[in-house]
This record gives C-alpha cells, sequence and structure tokens, in this order.
C-alpha cells in the first residue's frame, strides 16, 4: 500500500539530484513541519477564548529557551518555504523563466539569508536577554 | 586508464534480488562508457545484458543510471564521468527484467494515453500544412524527444506513484501536439493532461530536465501546459 | 490523415486539479505578506516574551487585526491541509486509505478553521 511510496523516499536520497531535488525536497519537508506547528498553534491560541488559564500555562511554556531556540528553526522553514515557493510561484506563470533556474535558486537563497539572518540574530537576542533576567 | 565498472546485476533465473559486482578494465577516457560496458560484455562476462541500437544517441535505447544520475550511455564520455569507480544501475520506476534491462511497457501505456498522432480531418491541402517560423517555434523542442525514459525514471512523483501519473515524457509529447498549430484536438489532449494521473501530479522537482540527453526544457513546457489547462492557451 | 480513431475513452472534465493548483499559487502570495508579517510582528518589533492574555486583547480591540488574523487562519489552514493532501496523493497509492485520510485531513482541517474562528470572534474571555 504505502510500501512503493516509501521506497520512492529512499529512491530520493539515493538519486544524485542537483538542486532540483534538494530544493523540493525542502520545500516539502518545511511545509509539513509548518502545518504541524500551525496546527498546535492555532489550538493553544484559541484557548484565549475557550480556557484563558490554559492561555497563560501554553506562554509561559513558550518563553522557556528550549522552545525560543525551537521558534528560531520554524522561522527558518517558515522564511524558506516563503521564498522557494515564491520562486515556484512565478516560474509557473511564466514558465519561460525556467531556463533561469540556476539564477533563481541563487536568489532564493539569497533573499533566505536576508530575511532569516536578521531575524534569527534578533529572536536569539531575545531569549539571552530573557535568560539572563 | 584503469576503470572499475560497478553493475547492479540482476538475474531472473538464478537470483532473489539484484547485487552488486564490480569489473576492472582498462579504458580510453575519451570513449563513450557505452563502450566500456560493452567491453566487459564481449570479453569479459557475456551474460552483461543491456540494450543498445544505434550507439549515437538517437534511439534512447541505452538509457540507465549513471554514478546516480539518469543518462544516455552512449552519450557519456568517460572522462566526463571522471570517477575511478563508476556504478551503473538500470532505470528506476519501471519493472527490472534483467540486469540493466527494464520492462517499457508501463512507459508505452503512458505514452499511447495521451494520443500521440496528429488530428486533423481538415481537407488536405494541394502541397503542405504551412506553418510559420514562430508557430514551430512554439513547440520545436519537444519534438526533440528520443523517447529514451531517462526523464520519467528520474521523477520522484513517478517513482512514487508511477501507476497514477503519465510521467513527463508523455506530458512533452501531448505537449508537442498541444501547440503544434496544425492540430485541432487540442481541447481533447489539454482535458487528459488534466485529469489526476496528468500534469497535476508534477511537482516541479526539475530532475526531468537534468536528466534529458537531449536538453529539452521539460519542466518548462509542463508548465507551459499547466498554464494552458488553468488559464487557457496562448494567443498564438 | 483518416478520422480520429476513438483509442482514447472520452473523460469528464476534472476541474479539482485545476481549482488547486490555482489556488495553492494565488494563497501563497497571499500568505506570503500575512505570515512574514505575523512573525514580524510578534517576534521582531514586539518580544514573544511579552505575549499575554493583555497583549492579545490589545490587538484584538482593533477590526482590523481581527480581520488580518481570520484571513492569515483561513488561508494558512487551507494552504497547508491542502499540500498535505497533495503528499498524501504521492505516497498513499492505496484508493481505499487515500479516500479515508484525504477525509480525515478536510475534517481536521475544517475544525481547527471553526475552532480559530471562533476564538477570534469571540475575543479574549477575561477570566
Amino acid at each position: 500500500m504505502v510500501s512503493e511510496g516509501l521506497r520512492s523516499v529512499i529512491e530520493v536520497a539515493r538519486y544524485r539530484g542537483r538542486f532540483g531535488q534538494l530544493q523540493w525536497a525542502l520545500h516539502r519537508l518545511s511545509g509539513l513541519g509548518v502545518v504541524l506547528f500551525l496546527s498546535l498553534h492555532v489550538i493553544d491560541t484559541a484557548t484565549v477564548y475557550f480556557a484563558p488559564s490554559a492561555y497563560t500555562f501554553f506562554v509561559s511554556l513558550y518563553k522557556n529557551p528550549f522552545f525560543g531556540l525551537l521558534e528560531i528553526g520554524l522561522a527558518a522553514a517558515v522564511i524558506y518555504h516563503a521564498m522557494n515557493g515564491l520562486r515556484l510561484v512565478i516560474m509557473d506563470f511564466w514558465p519561460a523563466l525556467w531556463e533561469k533556474q540556476p539564477q533563481a535558486r541563487f536568489l532564493v537563497w539569497i533573499s533566505f539569508a536576508v530575511l532569516w539572518v536578521p531575524t534569527a540574530a534578533v529572536m536569539f537576542r531575545n531569549i539571552v536577554l530573557h535568560v539572563i533576567k | 586508464m584503469e576503470l572499475t565498472l560497478r553493475i547492479r546485476r540482476f538475474n531472473p533465473e538464478t537470483d532473489t534480488k539484484p547485487h552488486w559486482e564490480e569489473y576492472t578494465i582498462d579504458a580510453d577516457p575519451d570513449q563513450k562508457l557505452l563502450d566500456a560496458l560493452l567491453y566487459v560484455k564481449d570479453h569479459l562476462y557475456g551474460t552483461l545484458t543491456l540494450r543498445k541500437s544505434c550507439a549515437q544517441g538517437i534511439c534512447g535505447s541505452d538509457a540507465m543510471r549513471i554514478n546516480g544520475q539518469n543518462g544516455l550511455a552512449c552519450r557519456v564520455l568517460i572522462k566526463q564521468v571522471n570517477t575511478p569507480v563508476i556504478s551503473i544501475e538500470p532505470l528506476y520506476g519501471l519493472p527490472l527484467i534483467k540486469d540493466l534491462v527494464v520492462d517499457m511497457e508501463p512507459f508505452w501505456k503512458w505514452y499511447r494515453a495521451i494520443m500521440p498522432w496528429l488530428v486533423n480531418d481538415e481537407p488536405a491541402p494541394e502541397k503542405e500544412r504551412l506553418q510559420s517560423a514562430e508557430q514551430l517555434a512554439r513547440y520545436d523542442d519537444s519534438t526533440k524527444c528520443i523517447l529514451c525514459a531517462a526523464c520519467t525514471t528520474s521523477c520522484p512523483p513517478f517513482w512514487a506513484n508511477g501507476n497514477n501519473y503519465v510521467g513527463p515524457a508523455s506530458i512533452v509529447q501531448a505537449h508537442r501536439f498541444i501547440f503544434d498549430s496544425r492540430d485541432r484536438a487540442t481541447a481533447e489532449r489539454l482535458n487528459i493532461m488534466g485529469q489526476a494521473f496528468g500534469v497535476w501530479k508534477c511537482r516541479t522537482v526539475y530532475n526531468c530536465t537534468e536528466a534529458c540527453p537531449r536538453g529539452i526544457r521539460i519542466t518548462e513546457h509542463i508548465g507551459e501546459v499547466k498554464r494552458a489547462i488553468s488559464l487557457g492557451m496562448p494567443k498564438e | 490523415m483518416a478520422a480520429t480513431q476513438p483509442a482514447v475513452r472520452p473523460m469528464p472534465r476534472n476541474t479539482w486539479g485545476t481549482v488547486s493548483w490555482l489556488f495553492m499559487r494565488i494563497s501563497a502570495l497571499a500568505l506570503i505578506v500575512l505570515t512574514l508579517g505575523h512573525f514580524a510582528i510578534q517576534h521582531v518589533f514586539n518580544d514573544v516574551h511579552n505575549l499575554d492574555l493583555a497583549f492579545v486583547a490589545a490587538r484584538w480591540s482593533n477590526l482590523g487585526w481581527r480581520i488580518y488574523d481570520a484571513l492569515l487562519l483561513g488561508l494558512g489552514l487551507a494552504h497547508g491541509f491542502n499540500g498535505l493532501r497533495i503528499v498524501l496523493d504521492d505516497y498513499v497509492t492505496s484508493h481505499t486509505w487515500n479516500r479515508v485520510l484525504c477525509w480525515v485531513i478536510l475534517i481536521v482541517g475544517t475544525a481547527l478553521t471553526i475552532i480559530g474562528m471562533v476564538a477570534i470572534i469571540g475575543g479574549v474571555r477575561r477570566t
């Protein structure tokens, strides 16, 4: 039932696809990670209405530096998925641009760095400040 | 130069599963990989089984996975691969028959499903059906396909679900007719491409374009078909 | 050339494929703005350590922010869960399991959307 699908995942690791395959795999993994987080986040935020004391509990949990670091990882997943996704949307609506694939990949990584590095720096600084206090 | 070929072999009459075998030979770096394989077959192990025909990149018979990437053995030079050990496997995603030979029937089945013939029932003109250079340019690239299956067997969605996906090669062949100004079955072709087993299974991984030995811009053409289905055919 | 050979059965149109493909791309564009904005507000322009019921209540006193969050919620869950359905289509080939899990995805996605929308409309409940 699923075995053909599972075997194909192993083949993805074995096939030496160049950057196209890596970008697709990262897009899929980041998407799965973000949708999993989003499901939990909708529930924990909905407690402001359904059970406000639970919200206070969740928020205190997220102030833990371990969660802070996870959030920096989440930021990476969201930003990568967004930038790579933007490349896909542009190329899907202008297929002639697929010829410029090498430059587009480069731009994805550049825009990822431009957005994520300062974000991660600010978030990390906040964690450190909070821990020191 | 000394070259070791690491070949994935399988004999359906004696083996339960495939295994690697190594053959070390003296090879000329300017030769094709196919020449090295045929040397092994002709002088060392006559049982090595592979497909080949024209040996110059036109018939598409000898597509295989070379150092983890799909390509034509007759188009790849040993000096291009440039590793002391070259690993060679059959294409993945089609049923394995023996050694480097796979069953191409599922590939042909999907090819037939896209109506790979020109449809035009209008009365035939005196000479040719004329076409401008611009009209030709729209589909010229997709006419280059030699049906070697390197693209379809490099496609992760096809690996995962080959029974429910036409694969890149069939879409390229469909593109060749959809964008041919002489064809009159555009609506029917786009309907086939728009089915669940058609273009919508493509995840724009791009392995196909990188594997194509003819340099066809496959992902771009699949994108053109997706656009034609969802946003309408472009004006001529 | 002779008349068209009917070698291929005529098939009904599959509009779902087109709709899903277009929706993912259009929602993606909206979500890039909404999500990156949300992230910037929560983590960069504010310190997430200052987050509490009062913070949320203050933001939601403005109707514009509630609409923003509702769009983010609806589009985000729809885009994400449709993505899950696409991954499902790739890896679960058994027709029965595919249908069952597809329904599970739809039900869970809808439930989360409803829960979230109720919370946004209801607002912060002061204990």
